[in-house]
């Protein structure tokens, strides 16, 4: 075998053997391949400690201290546990069975949750939408407030003993009037979030995860609603919560939170005072926040592009303004060989 | 004291007898793993030197009793933690007390990957934390968008999986990246190129 192959294998083994779910098949199939050659090994020992140094290097953006800060400065879990042991029943009809009682009592429990929790009242449903570039606030009749940001939609029902709100597309942020008698949910994508007397943003991201910013108050999630019954709504039993400058990613059942300086959670909140803060981050980075407040499409075709930094703010809803701060801040031009209109392609040079 | 005389024992279990029973527990199943401890010393790391396996197997068990953990009621995650103090012992001998070791900063490519190196230093060239800075940087900052992405939430202490949600893929894909990062830097570290 090629050295070449060996160290793609090495590396390949290092990262699996730093798996959280790293399994015992795994890890006799790495002592096996150890068994191979005695240079397996030292592929490995190489491989390992040059990711080892490379980790240990000062983080290149958002990092201040010349050292990688330890290990867990974020918290990860699972939101759903239910670890079926393996067994030896895996007999089809066994399985396909189980899987359809399964499935009706499933269905059966979601809808009656929905029923109790989200009655189908008549309350109509307002819908609420922002084009590209456009922010729109509403206060809403319960004293709450609601801002969208750029290319949002939201759908509200103000219930008599409930509140509930479904972000179908985009971001906005719920300044939430308090009322124990009716409780405060936000859907988006599979998550619902309650809140717990707050200021909280929510966005639903193109892959169905959910971001979820609190700058005021608590929000929880993963939540067992309380059961509707003659005595008056009570908040329901949350797993989770989330706490002033918490910023958490939830999707497929599991999440991650971070604690935001208050620095950065006004830089992350910043669109809703109609700027966007460019704070020094890399364009790489502030790439897929921009193209979210324009109608044309920024890619970087130059990787040299990547690192640079933009400072600044810019005004949420000039296409022209966010382009031109771009080209001029990280000195770059538009690719003349670029056929789509609609894609602007970034090359190193000032113009 | 009258009031300590009259006291009942509680049969309830503090949390730390508890702790302590875990822990007990622990060390227990981890020492059922001592005779396949043995033989991965004995045939991966020290090559049949039995003096050398022992001290492995000692510092081993020594580290697993100072280890915060203690028994989850999954013997598996006992199993693979042994076996993963193990190697991180066995890889710590290699580099520092094996005969013949690079004490020192980090061999050269060299001799990676020959057989003759295994049986001793060969020619070593000491990288300076500089050294390895200024040939990793570069690569990092050459690295496709996701995967310097990934790379960087690695460097945060997130977990595959976390990382995956993070950046909406999958965790197979953080994983490619992040092979293709450590590889890069194998790379760089080499012959100061890493280009993917």
């Amino acid at each position: 075998m090629k050295k070449t192959d060996k160290d793609l294998e090495a590396a390949e083994w290092v990262i699996t053997l730093e798996d959280e779910d790293l399994s015992l098949e795994d890890w006799d199939a790495f002592e096996a391949w150890l068994d191979d050659s005695p240079n397996n090994l030292l592929a490995y020992e190489a491989a390992r400690r040059d990711w080892s140094l490379a980790l240990a290097l000062p983080m290149a953006h958002g990092g201040s201290s010349p050292t990688p800060p330890p290990l867990a400065t974020a918290v990860v879990t699972r939101v759903a546990c239910s670890h079926v042991p393996r067994s030896s029943w895996r007999r089809p009809a066994v399985v396909f069975g189980g899987v359809g009682v399964g499935v009706v009592l499933v269905s059966f429990l979601v809808i009656m949750i929905r029923t109790l929790v989200f009655p189908a009242d008549t309350t109509p449903q307002q819908i609420y939408q922002t084009t590209v570039g456009a922010l729109r606030t509403v206060d809403l009749a319960d004293g709450s407030q609601l801002q969208l940001n750029s290319g949002s939609e939201v759908r509200a029902r103000l219930g008599v003993d409930s509140r509930h709100f479904e972000i179908v597309h985009g971001e906005a942020i719920f300044k939430v009037s308090s009322d124990p008698r009716r409780p405060f949910a936000v859907t988006a994508g599979a998550e619902t979030l309650w809140a717990l007397g707050t200021r909280f943003s929510v966005r639903l991201r193109e892959t169905g995860s959910v971001e979820v910013i609190v700058a005021e108050g608590r929000v929880g999630f993963d939540c067992r609603p309380a059961i509707k019954s003659n005595t008056p709504a009570t908040r329901p039993a949350c797993a989770t919560e989330l706490t002033e400058g918490d910023r958490a990613i939830i999707g497929s059942g599991q999440w991650v939170k971070e604690k935001l300086s208050t620095q950065e959670l006004q830089d992350r909140l910043g669109w809703t005072r109609g700027f966007l803060e460019l704070n020094g981050r890399p364009l790489s980075e502030l790439i897929e926040e921009l193209n979210r407040y324009i109608s044309v499409r920024i890619e970087i075709a130059d990787p040299r592009l990547a690192d640079v930094r933009l400072s600044g703010r810019v005004k949420i809803g000039s296409t022209d303004a966010v382009v031109t701060a771009i080209l001029n801040t990280a000195c770059a031009r538009r690719d003349p060989s670029g056929k789509d209109p609609k894609v602007i392609q970034l090359i190193s040079g000032c113009p | 004291m009258e009031t300590d005389q009259v006291t009942t024992p509680t049969p309830v279990r503090t949390s730390l007898e508890r702790g302590t029973v875990a822990k007990q527990r622990f060390i227990w199943l981890a020492y059922l793993q001592r005779g396949r401890v043995k033989r991965f010393f004995l045939r991966k790391i020290t090559r049949g030197d039995r003096n050398a396996t022992a001290d492995l197997i000692e510092k081993t068990y020594q580290r697993l009793a100072r280890s915060d953990l203690s028994y989850s009621g999954n013997a598996k995650d006992v199993t693979l933690h042994v076996r993963q103090v193990a190697l991180e012992v066995g890889l710590e001998w290699r580099a520092r007390d094996r005969p013949g070791a690079n004490v020192t900063g980090r061999m050269e490519s060299d001799q990676r990957g020959v057989s003759a190196a295994d049986s001793g230093p060969g020619v070593c060239t000491t990288l300076s934390a500089l050294d390895i800075a200024g040939k990793l940087q570069p690569v990092l900052n050459a690295l496709p968008i996701r995967a310097r992405d990934a790379f960087r939430l690695r460097q945060k202490g997130l977990s595959h999986k976390a990382i995956a949600i993070h950046l909406g893929v999958s965790t197979a894909t953080v994983k490619r990246d992040l092979t293709s990062v450590v590889r890069a830097c194998t790379r760089a570290l080499d012959d100061g190129t890493g280009d993917l």
